[in-house]
């Protein structure tokens, strides 16, 4: 019998587009991420997520990170959990670590996340996302839970660049690679690894 | 139509899906024929309407939106459930 090997969600999914000079828009997949859905349960939830983590869960829209661990806020007492130290024991350190204060269900291989940066990443995403991602309104630490294309996404931004990270239905992958590829190509896209 | 989310902000139409009558009251189970009035009848108003929406698309919250039926202006937006954690 083979041994089965881990596959990311954008495995083999990701193709460079249109004019290779000066791409655009650059994607790269982050994978080996641990994530879990969180929800509230109790009050004093957010002080046992500031005592394990120094972080304090944001009550909007945001994303609050303390560089390796970051609650993603997608909805009023709900947050996407994510951490950069991989996947393997993420969900039981964050069952422990909240105890009867939150449930948490793991994602870690439910979602697939892309890093997408670059001069025209503004310009393609919006083709498709149906929020404002004007500088203005959309800034560093904003998130936003919508439709792309038919397609759940879950949108954050990074830094001023801008660079953002998106989480998608790993199901979705391949649709959302296919909506991607096609609104970036006139500007240029180039996969990251 | 747009609706202004709460916690997303504002969003189109499409991210929502509709219920209907926010006004209505459960009855007692053992009601009676109040039960299939409760379960059945809705009044088909032409203005103002309370009604509920859930932003099944973005944040999973259930909304009552106060909304013209004959303009689509909406009046106000809230949480349908006083518990949900802000
Ligand atoms: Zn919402």
């Amino acid at each position: 019998m083979g041994k089965l090997a881990p596959r990311s969600a954008f495995a083999g999914l990701l193709h460079s587009a249109g004019p290779s000079a000066a791409p655009g828009v650059l994607v790269r997949e982050e994978t080996g991420l641990g994530l879990a859905t969180v929800f509230a349960r109790a009050p004093y939830f957010p002080r046992l997520v500031q005592s394990a983590y120094g972080i304090i869960p944001p009550e909007t829209s945001q994303v609050v990170s303390n560089g390796a661990v970051a609650f993603i806020g997608t909805g009023p007492g709900k947050w996407l959990a994510l951490s950069r130290n991989g996947a393997a024991g993420w969900r039981d350190e964050l069952a422990t670590a909240l105890g009867v204060t939150g449930s948490v269900i793991d994602q870690s291989d439910g979602f697939g996340v892309l890093r997408v940066s670059g001069e025209k990443v503004r310009a393609t995403f919006e083709k498709g996302f149906p929020v404002d991602l004007h500088p203005s309104v959309f800034k560093p630490r904003s998130v936003a839970v919508t439709l792309v294309a038919h397609i759940g996404v879950t949108l954050w931004q990074i830094d001023d660049a801008p660079t953002y990270e998106l989480a998608i239905a790993r199901s979705f992958a391949g649709s959302f690679a296919h909506w991607l590829t096609s609104s970036a190509a006139e500007f240029g896209l180039r996969v990251e690894v | 139509m747009r609706i202004d989310c709460p916690f997303c902000g504002s969003r189109e139409i499409v991210e929502f899906s509709y219920l209907g009558d926010a006004g209505v009251q459960r009855p007692a189970p053992d009601a009676g024929s109040v039960f299939t009035d409760y379960v059945y009848l809705r009044d088909n108003v032409a203005g103002r309407h309370r009604e509920y929406w859930y932003h099944g698309s973005g944040c999973h919250s259930w909304l009552v939106v106060e909304r013209d039926t004959r303009s689509h202006e909406i009046f106000s937006v809230d949480y349908a459930h006083r518990e949900t954690v802000r």
